[in-house]
C-alpha cells in the first residue's frame, strides 16, 4: 500500500481549474517528484495535501486513513512536515527556537504545564533540545543556533525550514521547490541531503522547476500542466514522453 | 537557569528595600500608589503575552478588568439579611461563605464571601473571554483590534447604563478581601504594609508562571503564532485553540487585577471599563518593548505610579495617548530595548561558553598531559 494516495482531487479559484481530476501515490521509501511549467497547480496541489486549503473534491488518503477535509495542524500530528516555496520562517525566534516548534507535535507540554515548570516538561525540553542541536548539525548550521533566524541569508533560511520540518519526525515530507534561489553547488548539496534524508525512512514529496535536480534523485515523478496530469513515470521514462517534451521544450511559452 | 532568577531576586530585593525606605523616612503614603500600580501591572503582564508575544491585540482588556471589579463590587455588596432564612442563605452561611458585619446605622448586614466572589468574577470573566474569543479571534491585525475595542465599549455602557452598577457613580462600600489569619485587602492603613506585600508577592508569582511559559514548547507554539501562522500551523499546533486559551488566560489576570483592586479602594466606577484604560493598557505593553515581561512590568509601575500621585495632572490620558504615538514613531521595539543593546550579542557569548566548557576542559587536559 502507498503512503500517499491522491484520487480524483480538484481545487479550483473562481474560473480558473488549478488542480483538475489528479490521481497519485507516493509510494512507501520513495522520492517523488510533481514537476510542470510555472501554474501548472503544483503548490495548490501541495496546499491541499498539507491541509492548508480546502479541496473542492477528491479524496487523499496517508497511511491508509482520508486526511481529506483535515486541518493541517492535525495532518502534521499525523506525520506530515512541509516547507514552503517563500521560506515561512518564525520571525524574532532564534533558529533554534525555530527548530523546536517543529517537535511541537512530538512533545506534550500544554501551556498549564509550561507555565507550572512540571518535572515531564523539564525532560522533554532536554529530549528536544537535543534532537535539534543533533539536525543543526546535520544541516550544518549549527553555529547559527542563536542568531534571529529571519536575519539569515536565503539559503540558511531554507536549511532552517527542512531542520524544522524534520524535527517533526515526518513519515512523509513534502518539500516546495527547495531549490529555488539556490546556486548550482547548494542545489547538488541539497540532492545530496535530500538522499539522506530518505536514508532516514522518510518518504519525500518534492516539487521543483530544477529538472536536473528532479532527474538525479526522485524515483518516480508525476508532471503536471493546467492543473491536469499528462504524464507519470520513472526520470527515464518522463524525460523521452513527447507531451512531456512538448510542454516543457516545444511551446515557447512554457517555462524551459 | 541562574542568569534567569536574576531578576526575580533583584525585583524581590528591591520590593523589600522600597518598603523599609518608605516606613524609616515615614513616606508609607507611597506604598498606596505602588500597591495599584502593581495591580494594574498584572493586567499588562496579561496583555503582554497576549499582545508581545503571540502577537494578537486587545483594546478590550478594559472590559476584563471591570467584569472582575463589577462582579466583585455587586457580589460583596448585596446585603442578603432580608434572605436570611433562606435555606441557601443558610447553607453558605453554615460553609463560612457568608461573612456579617454592621452598617453605619447599627444594623447587621450579611454579605457574601469575597472568596466566592473572586470565583465568581474569573468564572464570568472566563467564559465571556471564551465567547467573545471564538469569533473575534479569527481576526486580523486592525480587525482585532476594532473587534476587541468594540467589546471594551459594550461593558462600558452596560457599567455606565446600569442600576445595578451604579451608573455613573459606580459601586462603593466594598468590603475588605480577607485572606488568612485577620489579615485583609483594604485600603485601611493598618494593613498597608501587608496588602504591598500581598500584591507584590502575587505580581512576582503571576510572572514566574508566564516567564516559564515563554520559554517553553508552549510559549514557543504561541510566539510562532506571532512569526507566521500558516507555518505554525503545518508545524501541528492548533494555532486557533491555543489564541483562544491565551485571550481567557490574559483575560483572567486582568479580572485578578479588577477585584483585588476593587476590594483595596473600596469601590470601582465606570472609568475602569473605559477605552482609554485599555489604550492605556496597550501603550504600556509598546513603551515595554512588547515581547518584554521586565520592560512591561517596568513601564507599568513606573507609567501607572506617576500617574496615580497625580503627576500627569489633568492630562493624564493625553499623556499615555502621546506616550503611544512617540513608541511607535521612534522606538518600535519599546524603549527599554535601547538601553541594552548588547543583550543578545551577552546572552551568545554566555551560551557559547557553556557549550563550548565541556571540549575547553578537555583541551586544558590534553594541554596539560604532556
Amino acid at each position: 500500500m502507498a503512503l500517499l494516495e491522491v484520487d480524483g482531487l480538484c481545487k479550483s479559484f473562481g474560473g480558473l481549474q488549478a488542480v483538475n481530476a489528479v490521481s497519485f501515490e507516493v509510494p512507501n521509501g520513495a522520492i517523488k517528484a510533481v514537476i510542470g511549467p510555472n501554474g501548472a497547480g503544483k503548490t495548490t496541489l501541495f496546499n491541499l495535501i498539507a491541509g492548508s486549503l480546502p479541496a473542492d473534491s477528491g479524496t487523499i488518503a496517508f497511511d491508509g486513513r482520508s486526511i481529506y477535509g483535515t486541518p493541517s495542524h492535525r495532518i502534521a500530528d499525523l506525520g506530515i512536515a512541509r516547507t514552503f516555496q517563500n521560506v515561512k520562517i518564525f520571525r524574532q525566534m532564534t533558529v533554534l527556537e525555530n527548530i523546536l516548534v517543529g517537535a511541537h507535535t512530538r512533545s506534550r507540554g500544554g501551556v498549564t504545564a509550561c507555565m507550572l515548570r512540571l518535572p515531564f516538561t523539564r525532560s522533554e525540553e532536554t529530549r528536544v533540545r537535543d534532537r535539534a542541536y543533533e539536525l543543526l548539525d546535520m544541516l550544518d548550521i549549527a553555529e547559527l543556533a542563536d542568531e534571529d533566524a529571519s536575519m539569515l541569508a536565503f539559503g540558511q533560511q531554507r536549511a532552517v525550514e527542512l531542520a524544522r520540518a524534520l524535527a517533526l519526525e515526518p513519515k512523509l515530507l513534502l518539500l516546495d521547490e527547495p531549490a529555488a534561489g539556490l546556486n548550482i553547488r547548494e542545489t547538488a548539496g541539497l540532492g545530496e541531503m535530500i538522499r539522506s534524508i530518505r536514508d532516514l525512512d522518510i518518504t519525500v514529496l518534492i516539487v521543483e522547476h530544477d529538472m536536473s535536480l528532479i532527474m538525479d534523485i526522485s524515483d518516480e515523478i508525476t508532471v503536471l500542466n493546467f492543473g491536469s496530469k499528462i504524464a507519470e513515470g520513472p526520470p527515464q521514462e518522463v524525460q523521452r514522453d513527447p507531451e512531456v517534451i512538448r510542454v516543457y521544450l516545444g511551446d515557447e511559452d512554457a517555462e524551459s | 537557569m541562574k542568569g534567569k532568577r536574576a531578576p526575580f531576586l533583584i525585583l524581590a530585593g528591591l520590593v523589600i528595600a522600597v518598603q523599609l525606605v518608605t516606613t524609616l523616612t515615614g513616606t508609607e503614603f507611597y506604598l498606596t500608589q505602588l500597591i495599584m500600580a502593581a495591580l494594574y501591572s498584572i493586567v499588562v503582564i496579561g496583555l503582554c503575552l497576549l499582545m508581545g508575544y503571540a502577537g494578537q491585540i486587545s483594546l478590550g482588556h478594559a472590559g476584563f478588568f471591570a467584569i472582575g471589579g463589577y462582579t466583585a463590587a455587586t457580589l460583596t455588596t448585596l446585603n442578603l439579611f432580608p434572605y436570611r432564612a433562606t435555606f441557601i442563605v443558610r447553607l453558605l452561611e453554615k460553609s463560612g461563605l457568608i461573612l456579617s458585619d454592621t452598617n453605619s446605622w447599627g444594623a447587621e448586614i450579611l454579605y457574601l464571601s469575597p472568596w466566592l466572589s473572586l470565583v465568581a468574577a474569573l468564572l464570568i470573566s472566563g467564559s465571556v473571554a471564551f465567547l467573545i474569543g471564538i469569533p473575534v479571534l479569527r481576526l486580523k491585525g486592525h480587525y482585532l483590534a476594532m473587534a476587541t475595542l468594540g467589546f471594551g465599549t459594550i461593558v462600558y455602557r452596560i457599567a455606565l447604563g446600569s442600576a445595578i452598577f451604579g451608573e455613573a457613580d459606580g459601586i462603593s462600600d466594598v468590603p475588605g478581601f480577607p485572606l488568612l489569619g485577620g489579615l485583609i485587602i483594604d485600603g485601611s492603613r493598618s494593613q498597608r504594609v501587608f496588602c504591598y506585600y500581598f500584591v507584590w508577592v502575587l505580581v512576582l508569582g503571576l510572572l514566574t508562571l508566564v516567564s516559564n511559559l515563554v520559554d517553553s514548547r508552549s510559549g514557543r507554539a504561541l510566539r510562532a503564532i506571532h512569526g507566521n501562522e500558516e507555518a505554525a500551523e503545518a508545524m501541528g499546533v492548533d494555532t486557533s485553540r491555543l489564541k483562544l486559551y491565551l485571550f481567557v488566560l490574559s483575560a483572567l489576570f486582568a479580572t485578578i487585577a479588577g477585584v483585588f483592586l476593587t476590594h483595596y479602594n473600596g469601590g470601582l466606577g465606570p472609568s475602569e471599563a473605559g477605552v482609554m484604560k485599555s489604550v492605556r493598557y496597550v501603550a504600556i505593553v509598546a513603551v515595554g518593548g512588547m515581547a518584554s515581561l521586565w520592560g512591561t512590568l517596568s513601564a507599568g509601575i513606573l507609567l501607572n505610579f506617576l500617574s496615580l500621585r497625580g503627576y500627569f495632572g489633568s492630562l493624564d490620558d493625553a499623556v499615555f495617548g502621546s506616550v503611544l504615538i512617540a513608541v511607535m514613531l521612534f522606538a518600535p521595539q519599546g524603549i527599554l530595548r535601547h538601553f541594552r543593546p548588547n543583550r543578545s550579542a551577552e546572552e551568545k557569548a554566555q551560551k557559547k561558553k557553556s557549550e563550548k566548557s565541556q571540549p575547553q576542559t578537555e583541551k586544558e587536559k590534553s594541554h596539560g598531559a604532556p
